[in-house]
Formats: C-alpha cells, sequence, structure tokens
C-alpha cells in the first residue's frame, strides 16, 4: 500500500498515518499480525481494495513499529485517547471507522464513547467481549517462540485453511528478517492490553454496546478459530441495528483471506452510513 | 531441587513440563522424603566447610519444587549453623507487594543469625502464563519493586512510596534483618544485557542461573558487566558476580561422567522447553522482538544438528578433573562466585551426597586457594564475601 505517510502528534506519542485514496473518509484500525499497513508486498489487499472508493486513514497503533512506545500505553483508555487525539489531529470530520481483530476491539472502545463523532461503525472479527463458555484461544502460547513447530500453531488459529498457499505465504514456519522480528514485535504489541487471560478483552465492554448509536456492521469469518461466532454473536446482539455478516470459507485474518469481500461489504456501509 | 518421581510413562505422554504437567503426577509422599534429603544435603554442605547453601524458586513444575523458596530457607536455616544461605530467587512481578520480599527475608536473617544473601528475580517465562501477569511490564515493574525493597531495608520508616505500581501511604517493615543495613543482595538472571547493565550501574550483585548458558556465553556476560561497570564509575569487584553451574564428583572421570548422565537425563527430560518443547519459555515482552527472533532460529539450528550449543558448562569428574575444569573457568571468567548444584535430576541422595563431600575434601581448598590468589592478585580491593562453592538445591 502506497500513499501518503504523516504523524500525528498526540497527548502520548506520535502516530505514523497513512492516507490512500479518495472519498469519504474511513479510519482504518489495523489487527494484530502482518496486517500493520506498509509498502512491503506481503501487505494484505484490503487497502488496495478500499483506495478507489474511500479516503482511508490507516494510523499505526502503538509498539507495532516499535515496542519501545508502549511505555505509555497502560490500559484501554490510553488508546481510545490516542484515537481521539488522532481523529482530531488529522481534523477527521465523523469518520466511518472500520476495525479488524485487535483494532475492532479498539474501534468498538471508541465507539462506546464517542459515537457523536462516528458515522459508522464496522468490526471485523472484533475481539475485545468476555463471552462465557468462549475463552479466546490461546494466541499467545501458540505464537511463542517454536524452533521446530514453526508457526504451525498460530496459523492454524488465524486462518481457515492453515496449510493453505496463502497461510503459507503470509506465515511460512520459518520467516525471514525482517519478518521474523516483526512476528514477534507484532505479538508483543498487542499484548500490552491483551495479555490477560484468556486474552484480548475489557470486562465492561459487552454492558456498554447499548452506546454505540450509529450503523454498526459486524463481519466474522465462519472458521475463525481464536475468537469464535458466539462473540460476533455477543456484539450484534448488543449494539442497537447492527448487521451481521458470516463470510464462509474464512477465519480470523479475514483482511487477507477476503480482502474483497469485506471491502464491498466496507463500501456498502460507507455509502448507506453517508 | 527437582520431584524426582516424574515417572517415565507421564514423560512420555507430556512434553511440556513447564506450567502444563499435569499436578496429578505429583505424588506428595515422595516429594515429602525428596524434601528431607535437600535439607539434609544443606546440614552436610554446613559441616563440610561450604560457604553457603542456595535455594530457588520455580512454579507449576516438576523442575523446582520451591514455589516459595524462603520457605525451605527457614527450614535449613534451622538445620545449619555457619553456612551462609542465598534465597536465589524472590520472583517480585507475581507478588502483590516487593515489601512481603522484605519482611519474610528480614525473617529469615534472624531466624539465621544474619546468614541471608537476599535474591531478587523478574521471574522465568512460564511464570507469567502461571500467574496471569502482564509480561510486557515486568521489567519495570521489576525495577519500580527492587527500588522499593531496597529503600524499604536503607531508609528509616515510615515513609510514602509513590510509584507507578506501588503507591504505598506507609512504608514501614518490621522486623528490621540482623545484617545492617541489609543482607546482600544478589540480582539473578540468565544474562539479559539490561539486567547486566542495572547491576553494574547500580553497584547490586549478579548472579547468572542459566545452567543452559554455554560457558563461552557466560564469559561474555562477565565481559559485559565489567565492562558496564567501568562505564559507570565503579570499581569492578570480582565477589559481586556468580555463576551456577552444575557438578559432579567421582573416584574417576568415567564414574563421574556415568553418574551425571543419568540424573542429568532426568533433569534434561523435565526442561525439554529449553530446547524446543515448552513454549511457554517465552511470552511477550519478557525479551525484544528481535532477541526472540534470534533465539528461535539459533535452537533450531542447534536442534537439527546445524549448530553448535556451545561447550558444556557442567562440572563433571575426577577430582582432578573437577579442579582444572572449575579453575579454568573461574580465571576466565574472573568472578569470585561459583553456585553449584550436587543433586542433579533424580540423582540418589547418597551419590550426590558423596560427590559433595569428594569435592569439599579435594576440590574445593585448591580451587580457592588458586583462585584467591589469582583474583587478589588482580583485584586486590575486592571485598571479602563468600568466595567460592555455594552448593545449591537444584538440578541441572
Amino acid at each position: 500500500m502506497s500513499g501518503d505517510v504523516t504523524t500525528v502528534e498526540t497527548a502520548l506519542l506520535p502516530v505514523s498515518v497513512r492516507r490512500t485514496g479518495d472519498g469519504p473518509t474511513v479510519l482504518y484500525l489495523h489487527d494484530f499480525m502482518f496486517d500493520v499497513p506498509t509498502d512491503e508486498p506481503e501487505s494484505p489487499r484490503l487497502q488496495e481494495a478500499l483506495a478507489g472508493s474511500v479516503s482511508l486513514v490507516a494510523p499505526v497503533l502503538p509498539g507495532f513499529d516499535d515496542v519501545t512506545q508502549l511505555a505509555p500505553m497502560e490500559d484501554v483508555e490510553d488508546y481510545v485517547f490516542l484515537l481521539l487525539d488522532t481523529i482530531a489531529g488529522l481534523g477527521l470530520d465523523r469518520p466511518h471507522v472500520v476495525g479488524a481483530g485487535f483494532g475492532g476491539w479498539l474501534a468498538a472502545e471508541l465507539a462506546v464513547r464517542r459515537s457523536d463523532l462516528l458515522q459508522s461503525v464496522t468490526l471485523v472479527n472484533a475481539f475485545g467481549l468476555k463471552v462465557d463458555d468462549h475463552p479466546t484461544a490461546r494466541f499467545f502460547y501458540a505464537a511463542a517462540p517454536d524452533p521446530l513447530g514453526g508457526k504451525h500453531d498460530v496459523r492454524h488459529l488465524l486462518f481457515a485453511e492453515p496449510e493453505g498457499s496463502l497461510a503459507q505465504a503470509v506465515m511460512p514456519d520459518q520467516l525471514a528478517e525482517p519478518r521474523a522480528t516483526t512476528f514477534f514485535r507484532h505479538v508483543h504489541a498487542a499484548a500490552r492490553i491483551g495479555w490477560e487471560p484468556p486474552a484480548f478483552y475489557d470486562r465492561k465492554l459487552r454492558s456498554r454496546l447499548s452506546r454505540i448509536t450509529v450503523p454498526t456492521q459486524v463481519i466474522w469469518g465462519r472458521a475463525n478459530a481464536i475468537v469464535d461466532l458466539a462473540h460476533a454473536e455477543a456484539y450484534a446482539a448488543g449494539i442497537e441495528g447492527a448487521e451481521l455478516t458470516i463470510l464462509d470459507d474464512a477465519g480470523h485474518l479475514v483482511v487477507y483471506e477476503k480482502p474483497k469481500e469485506l471491502a464491498e461489504i466496507v463500501v456498502a456501509t460507507v455509502e448507506g452510513a453517508s | 531441587m527437582s520431584f524426582q518421581g516424574v515417572t517415565p510413562e507421564v514423560l512420555a505422554e507430556n512434553v511440556v513440563s513447564w506450567g502444563t504437567l499435569p499436578n496429578s503426577a505429583c505424588d506428595p509422599e515422595r516429594l515429602s522424603r525428596d524434601y528431607r534429603n535437600y535439607i539434609d544435603q544443606a546440614s552436610l554442605a554446613d559441616r563440610l566447610g561450604f560457604d553457603g547453601v542456595a535455594v530457588n524458586e520455580h512454579h507449576m513444575t516438576p523442575f523446582g519444587t520451591m514455589p516459595n523458596p524462603n520457605v525451605m530457607a527457614a527450614a535449613i536455616s534451622q538445620r545449619t549453623e555457619r553456612a551462609r544461605i542465598a534465597v536465589l530467587g524472590n520472583a517480585l512481578a507475581l507478588r502483590k507487594t516487593p515489601l512481603s520480599s522484605i519482611e519474610e527475608y528480614s525473617m529469615l536473617d534472624l531466624l539465621s543469625g544474619g546468614r541471608m544473601e537476599a535474591g531478587f528475580v523478574v521471574g522465568g517465562g512460564p511464570e507469567f502464563y502461571s500467574f496471569g501477569q502482564n509480561p510486557t511490564e515486568a521489567r519495570d515493574r521489576f525495577a519500580e519493586a527492587l527500588a522499593l525493597a531496597r529503600r524499604a531495608w536503607s531508609e528509616p520508616g515510615p515513609f510514602r512510596f509513590d510509584g507507578r505500581y506501588y503507591a504505598l501511604d506507609c512504608v514501614n517493615p518490621w522486623p528490621r534483618p540482623l545484617q545492617q543495613p541489609h543482607p546482600p543482595v544478589w540480582v539473578c538472571g540468565v544474562g539479559s544485557p539490561p539486567t547486566l547493565e542495572m547491576c553494574a550501574r547500580e553497584g547490586l550483585n549478579y548472579m547468572g542461573v542459566n545452567f543452559h548458558t554455554a560457558t563461552d556465553e557466560f564469559q561474555k556476560q562477565c565481559e559485559y558487566f565489567r565492562d558496564k561497570a567501568d562505564q559507570y564509575g565503579r570499581e569492578y569487584d570480582p565477589n559481586s558476580i556468580g555463576w551456577l553451574a552444575a557438578v559432579h564428583v567421582a573416584e574417576t572421570d568415567e564414574q563421574a561422567r556415568a553418574e551425571y548422565l543419568e540424573g542429568a537425563s532426568y533433569s534434561h527430560s523435565l526442561a525439554a522447553g529449553f530446547i524446543g518443547n515448552s513454549k511457554t519459555f517465552f511470552p511477550p515482552g519478557h525479551m525484544p522482538p528481535d532477541k526472540l527472533a534470534g533465539w528461535e532460529r539459533h535452537a533450531r539450528a542447534v536442534a537439527l544438528g546445524e549448530a553448535e550449543r556451545g561447550p558444556d558448562m557442567s562440572i563433571v569428574g575426577s577430582p582432578e578433573t573437577c579442579r582444572r575444569l572449575l579453575t579454568e573457568r573461574l580465571r576466565a571468567f574472573e568472578i569470585g562466585n561459583v553456585v553449584m548444584g550436587f543433586q542433579v535430576g533424580n540423582m540418589p541422595h547418597d551419590v550426590a551426597s558423596r560427590s559433595m563431600t569428594l569435592f569439599a575434601q579435594e576440590v574445593m581448598p585448591a580451587v580457592r586457594k588458586e583462585i584467591d590468589e589469582f583474583l587478589d592478585g588482580k583485584y586486590p580491593n575486592r571485598t571479602n564475601a563468600a568466595e567460592a562453592s555455594v552448593p545449591v538445591e537444584a538440578s541441572a
């Protein structure tokens, strides 16, 4: 993904932001695994698929480029304030927000506090909820260094076809540098607020979902093995008027697995809500 | 000190022993006997003239059976007379407050007649899975906890402490320790540069506690520690750094090797994770991302036979061999302390005790003499802390 890279000063730390395309403004919050917007050829295709229809604003979340940035990021509130500063700093006027996985959690946290600043919300395989009897899978254990097992365990959590060519291309067992280090940097950044077992949740978020008052889409991969469909249903049930779309043959990393389908839903949502 | 009774069947079914080996495999009757033997070994070390005995801390694993090493230190304090007692544990990040460590260490110092060496550790990777604490803040939290602990021992209470992780209106620990202002403080680590640098900068004692570090790696860590001490304007003191090694002495090299390998093989099966199977060792943030990637590559190469593991740290052989190996290494490291694990894995109690006795009679005096002369010549201002030879009830 090319585009203009700018830096926004926030109260906590400077945030690098990529902007591409023309059209209604979409604030895109990335997930936790290799989907940080970059110029690398391995970057996911979602941004490209969207670039023709919307003006995409994609910040790099704290720590994903540099873990030393994480020092001031202590809890969910810090992330929400950082996003509010980012929206204000860029002068975004009621953007549509799209969040995937880890970024989906943050999108929901932002929306329960300041729906008035947003035009629509799209949650893709979003973490954030604690759902009884449906704990998230043990991602941090799966993603730990595994000299002989490689990335097998984490691939099986993130992809509908973990041994297929796409999963193998994005996450082969032996990653070459710099991606080998990027992998652990992304896990580290996600652990900052996501570590607490069973991982990636805010105990209070579910009871606050009714505070989201803008059109909301909930999009889930049917084969999501890390945050299952019960979470999709909990989001859809908790947000008034939310629409739930379940994608077949998709797991957690829908941005890689179904970029076109995802882009179509996002564009339709944006057009419907604008 | 390991629990010695994990059966081969259980080991065959469970490749991961750290944090996840079912605790149904723990036979309390057996472990109670193991405990008695370990305390007997500490008492024997005291009588044999070792400078001290050491205990360590592990959680939820048969590899180490002292989740609270202070409890074991209390028992040892009542079965020993003159040996110093080093606790190479107290994972501050796992405790609600470091003041509980300070309280327990002060009690131990009183109970032992002022023989405590107070260790503090960040906590190993598996413990962050076992306790749920966030590993990405572990080092920051440890640094603050250590600062609070040291202040609580050196500044008269009550005082306020206003930290990021610990905020207390009233820091005023009772009792005070017998050693004033406080027992020697050791930070235990496995060679991470930030920990070595912190110790060198703050003048803290450092104990390298990783059995699985190759000797050439540990030598580099010692050089790094000296360089950093120099950089921060502190005179290097060889008694401010220690090394942990597995030791086994028998009449001949062949006998020693055979006895050692039997115990070590059990120990290695419990510690399989160091090589590849136990993913709990490296939670995110416990080490920097590039170090994790580098470790994964190196461990894979070693496992596939594509890279050398580096020279083994263990000191195994006849008295003459052990004298030579130990002297060579202490000279190369330029350090004044070595903690030795005589109880290797499930080695029988009488074999470990015989090894300790042989060591004390035929190895220790010569090593002490040569290393003392060497260090006195090179570092005439070194302190007169424990010089060598502390047996640790841990396994190699």
